[in-house]
């Protein structure tokens, strides 16, 4: 048989037109901490190609081994694949330069929050050096949830592709995101957004432009309260956790929840929340306070409000 | 007369362009990766050049859009003009109990298929997808839907139903449909063709052994049982699908690990099957390799799936109080003469005695593959559904 | 000897009193407590030519029951004992022994303690078991005791017939295989069946049928047990009174969108309102009913048995190709046993698997062992009644004398 040939398709449409949506091919992440890998991860796993960007080789080494990490459990217990993981692995890169993302469709940016809105300026100067090397219609988003999108672009020269995208990370079920349009987001920003939302396989939220979306708000308050309780003896934290997931039918009681997040996020969480609203109800709780004190943020320091053994399996209540 | 045959799937097209006056394909080939990274068309000339369109196919009309066009082209096309295509058939998925035969679309037909989408919501709006595209590339041309499900239509009440409150079924259609139909129908019509008898008469099972797998029971030219139920998860193990699992069980992994319905759904359609026993692959060939050089779960996985496909023979023969021909199609059927040997091996009780040496050398090809003093015929049948949607598609415009 | 058999359920106890010798097995007593911590609790004893005896009281928990039980067998009115140390030792029927278990043991810790870590897998049997054995242990303190699991029979099957087509890491991880049940009641009736036609099981190939409120098909070669159809929980396999038995599990995510229904909600679906009942659109779970109103042109009650009918068949001829050859077949269970309609639904239109029923001799029959095929039938088919209890005894003896 004859060879094959390899041609360009474009030649060959009914109609000839300007075929104006472009395929998303390549993804950046900028800061590659645990929502930044599970991106990673994601993107990668529907085809897409990743770039992540951290401040040192070293934490992109990290980055990349904890994703390699996250692959093997899901060989172990969801039958995923050698191959498949390679070819996750494959498609990932990382880089300490914004240089990198200049062939980016989408950039999404995952710095940890600081308290007290110090990760804002941060954040906006990110936005700041990516609008230098991407192209005019590359969207620009942020995954924090206590920073509004608008404030974040306005200085921008193309305010217009700047959107915020917020993953849900705490179990495998949570396969929604918050998507808000900023003041200036353009139409076709968002549509462009919903249908890579859509090509990873997530459901789309709109949520209005508000510090805290719809996910952190609610849930801020919900583990005060929870905390509260315990506080005050009203209940036990596993009988609390019970209730909540028998009883309201959450898949996960907001004890563990917390744990998987992080103690330390979420209080910051509520710093910004708290500087927003002017509400008590957002001031973390002293039992919150007093694990972050003793520097017990949950599952990545192998204690929260639970123990965990190395396996990230829970042991034991410690409160 | 030329027809186009449309397969449109999640994220790809299968197309075949038939010449119906004396059968032969003038083109084929897929679009892949539709919306992804990488998309292209792929198409295999009648002379067997293959072309490699590469570029940006951001939706199935845009697709299709190209499959036309490619079609028409000068350089690679068959035909100069639109017009010169005759009729559409599409493979449609799931019928539901609307459609028991392959029907001429039109707004009612679409809205019944809508109403279908509930049961099949993967397969059934790509399938509308490209019903749509062609009204839109293609004004009034003629669209012809041929179901997957429409041939098990014929199965008795105690053949489909599902000891679960019958409300349900009257309610939501909760109900074992079938899938693969045109297959089956196709396979078992050949069989009786080749061997020059008489199809309304014959006991048949046939197994369609591919990525997705199901045997049927056939009587009196008609589907009376198959091994896929409600959704396409159900009987065989299949490459990354449990197939029959103790409902039992699966609501205990639920618990377990802590898992909703979309991630249960995950694991038992996407990562279980020959993947999850093995975790080497869900392609039959690597298994087939693996255990070739001692992987002892390739081993287990492989004697497990052909355990199961075995199964069903008995029971089928059962149900149909005899059975005259047994019939192996899809990409492993036609191929893997390991994995028919492994079904057929120890069945001799039951009438089967298949030839070692000739299955041994039938690949993709027709051929009886059963001892001569075999009670049931064995035999190897290359599907092509393709070709039936052409035929049944020809059919129906004729009679318009 | 004589042996107390019992069989611990979540709020009931049955028990058999049996006097085992070497030449004569008799049942002395046997009888059930109900509703045990529920509120109108029972215990009543039958014992052969004398009238029975009901008590009400109040019975807390497993071991006021056992304590109720030992009283009755000393009652007066019925003098089955004279004094408890009569007891030589007990006999337990114990539901779920996971993979620990292929045969009848002494109970020890270590036995209780494995069965301790099977709840899981069994959450509604296993504790009553475990409380029955730890109520003996008080009351009857030093007997020995017997444990005999409905799993173990069917422990022999080959790896291909016990895994699902799930990641092999769940099996590992969670056990989650097919066990199969009723596993004392098929080894019962092949046997006793062997022995009325004067064959070694060892050269046979044997298919029995258990169909009851539970119900379940065994595949059995050289006497062991290759494949069976309940699995990892009984509600797999045949269609039953409440209980589906085989679905597609793509039904598990339709219902829970459809229905909104939680995970707990498809259990009791699937368990409680299905199989027959589900099937004759809340006509009845009862066989009898069912044949009867079949006969009256019920077209409910024709779905739901044509449906039941066909699942046997599809078992039948599935284990004849896995045996790859089939020498009898054997019909046991409540309504195996008594339910002539059923059986004939079942087992006729065979011919090409070697079975020709004989509809004459079966109709109207139960409660006898006995042929119910032609002579010139190939596959012999029989009734067999099973006595799951009287196993039990003599496995005791057997274990303890």
């Amino acid at each position: 048989m004859s060879e094959t040939i390899i041609e360009s398709i474009e030649e060959y449409g009914l109609i000839k037109k300007n075929k104006s949506t472009k395929l998303f091919s390549k993804v950046g992440i900028v800061g590659c901490g645990f929502d930044g890998q599970y991106i990673a991860r994601v993107c990668s796993s529907y085809g897409l190609d990743v770039i992540i960007k951290e401040s040192s080789q070293e934490r992109i080494d990290n980055s990349i081994r904890k994703i390699e990490e996250n692959m093997d459990s899901r060989i172990r217990n969801w039958g995923a694949t050698e191959s498949e993981k390679r070819a996750v692995m494959s498609r990932i890169k990382g880089t300490t330069s914004f240089i990198d993302f200049k062939h980016c469709d989408l950039v999404i940016e995952t710095m940890p929050t600081l308290g007290a809105g110090r990760s804002f300026e941060a954040r906006k100067q990110v936005f700041e050096e990516l609008e230098k090397v991407v192209s005019t219609d590359c969207i620009l988003a942020t995954n924090s949830t206590t920073v509004v999108i608008s404030d974040l672009s306005e200085n921008l020269e193309y305010k217009e592709r700047c959107i915020s995208i917020h993953f849900m990370i705490n179990s495998v079920d949570s396969r929604i995101v918050e998507i808000t349009k900023g003041l200036y987001t353009a139409d076709w920003a968002f549509e462009k957004v919903s249908q890579f939302v859509h090509m990873i396989k997530r459901k789309a939220i709109p949520v209005e432009e508000s510090v805290g979306l719809i996910s952190v708000r609610m849930y801020t308050v919900i583990l005060n309260e929870a905390c509260e309780m315990v506080l005050e003896g009203i209940g036990c934290k596993d009988d609390i956790e019970q209730l909540m997931i028998t009883g309201l039918g959450m898949r996960q009681g907001p004890f563990t929840i917390a744990d998987i997040i992080g103690l330390d996020r979420i209080s910051r969480w509520m710093e910004n929340l708290f500087n927003e609203f002017g509400d008590s109800r957002f001031k973390p709780n002293p039992l919150i306070k007093r694990l972050i004190r003793q520097h017990h943020f949950g599952k990545e320091t192998g204690r929260g409000f639970y123990l965990y053994d190395k396996y990230g399996e829970k042991i034991e209540s410690t409160i | 007369m030329k027809i186009l045959v449309l397969n449109c799937g999640s994220s790809s097209i299968k197309f075949q362009f038939f010449e119906m006056t004396n059968q032969t394909v003038l083109a084929k080939g897929l679009v892949d990766k539709i919306g992804l990274n990488g998309s292209q068309l792929i198409l295999t000339k009648q002379d067997g050049q293959v072309v490699v369109f590469q570029g940006e196919i951001v939706d199935h009309k845009i697709g299709i859009e190209y499959v036309l066009g490619v079609l028409t082209s000068e350089k690679h096309g068959c035909i100069k003009n639109l017009s010169e295509i005759s009729a559409v058939g599409h493979r449609v998925v799931h019928g539901g109990e609307a459609f028991s035969s392959s029907v001429l679309i039109d707004d009612e037909v679409i809205a019944e298929m809508e109403k279908c989408i509930e049961l099949a919501p993967l397969h059934n709006p790509p399938n509308l997808k490209g019903i749509e595209a062609i009204s839109d590339l293609i004004p009034d041309m003629d669209q012809v839907g041929v179901f997957d499900t429409a041939f098990h239509q014929t199965m008795p009440e105690y053949s489909y139903m599902y000891a679960i409150p019958y409300s349900l079924y009257k309610k939501y259609g909760v109900r074992r449909y079938g899938f693969h139909g045109t297959s089956h129908r196709y396979v078992s019509e050949r069989a009786c063709e080749i061997e020059g008898s008489e199809f309304c008469n014959k006991k048949i099972i046939s197994c369609h052994l591919g990525n997705g797998a199901s045997v049927a029971a056939i009587q009196n030219g008609q589907s009376m049982d198959t091994s896929m139920g409600l959704t396409p998860l159900e009987g065989l193990i299949m490459g990354t699908r449990a197939g029959d699992l103790d409902i039992g069980a699966a609501l205990f992994l639920m618990e377990k690990e802590n898992i909703g319905v979309e991630s249960a759904s995950d694991l038992f359609n996407k990562h279980s099957g020959m993947l999850g026993i093995t975790s080497i692959s869900s392609d039959l060939r690597e298994i087939h390799k693996a255990a070739h050089e001692g992987n002892e779960m390739a081993q287990l996985a492989m004697k497990m799936f052909d355990y199961r496909v075995k199964k069903y023979i008995g029971a089928y023969t059962a149900a149909m109080n005899g059975c005259d021909y047994l019939i192996f199609t899809g990409g492993i059927g036609e191929n893997a003469a390991i994995t028919r040997e492994g079904i057929c091996k120890e069945l001799s009780w039951l009438g089967f005695d298949i030839d070692k040496e000739t299955n041994n050398k039938t690949h993709g090809k027709e051929a009886v593959i059963s001892t001569p003093d075999s009670k049931v015929k064995i035999m190897v049948i290359p599907t092509n559904e393709e070709l039936m949607i052409a035929l049944d598609t020809l059919k129906i415009i004729e009679k318009k | 000897m004589n042996i107390l058999i019992l069989n611990c359920g979540s709020s009931s106890i049955k028990y058999q009193l049996f006097k085992i010798t070497n030449n004569e097995n008799q049942v002395l007593a046997k009888g059930q407590v109900d509703r045990i911590g529920i509120d109108g609790s029972n215990i009543e004893q039958k014992v052969e030519g004398k009238e029975k005896i009901v008590i009400e009281a109040e019975i807390k928990d497993h071991t006021d029951g056992i304590d109720f039980i030992l009283k009755l067998l000393l009652d007066e009115r019925h003098k089955t004992i004279a004094s408890i140390n009569e007891i030589d030792a007990v006999g337990h029927r114990l539901v779920h022994g996971g993979e620990s278990f292929s045969e009848p043991v002494v109970i020890t810790e270590e036995v209780v303690q494995k069965m301790t870590d099977l709840i899981d897998l069994a959450p509604l049997h296993n504790p009553a078991n475990i409380q029955g054995i730890r109520a003996m242990q008080k009351l009857l303190p030093g007997k020995p005791q017997v444990g005999v699991f409905d799993t173990a029979f069917h422990q022999t099957m080959p790896p291909e017939a016990y895994l699902y087509g799930i990641p092999y890491n769940f099996y590992k991880q969670h056990g989650i295989r097919r066990y199969g049940f009723h596993g004392t009641s098929h080894k019962y009736v092949a046997q006793k069946a062997c022995d009325i036609l004067g064959w070694d099981i060892r050269e046979k190939k044997i298919i029995t049928c258990h169909l009851g409120n539970g119900a379940s098909v065994t595949a059995i070669k050289g006497g062991k047990s290759i494949e069976t159809s309940m699995g990892f929980t009984p509600n797999y396999g045949l269609v039953m009174g409440t209980r589906s038995g085989v679905v597609d599990p793509g039904i598990i995510e339709y219902l829970m969108k459809k229905e909104n229904m939680s995970l707990h909600d498809v259990v009791e679906l699937l368990n409680k309102k299905s199989g027959m009942l589900g099937l004759s659109d809340g006509f009845s779970s009862d066989m009898r009913d069912l044949a009867e109103a079949m006969d009256d042109g019920n077209e409910d009650a024709k779905r739901a048995l044509t449906s039941y009918a066909h699942r046997v068949k599809h078992y039948l001829g599935a284990y004849a190709a896995e045996l790859n050859g089939l020498d009898l077949v054997i019909l046991t269970g409540g309504i195996g046993e008594n339910n002539w309609q059923v059986r004939e639904l079942c087992l006729t239109d065979l011919e090409y698997l070697g079975i020709t029923f004989n509809k004459k001799l079966n109709k109207g029959l139960r409660g006898k062992d006995t042929k119910i095929c032609t002579d010139c039938s190939k596959v012999q088919v029989m009734i067999i009644q099973t006595n799951e209890e009287l196993v039990i005894a003599k496995e005791t003896v057997r274990m303890v004398g």
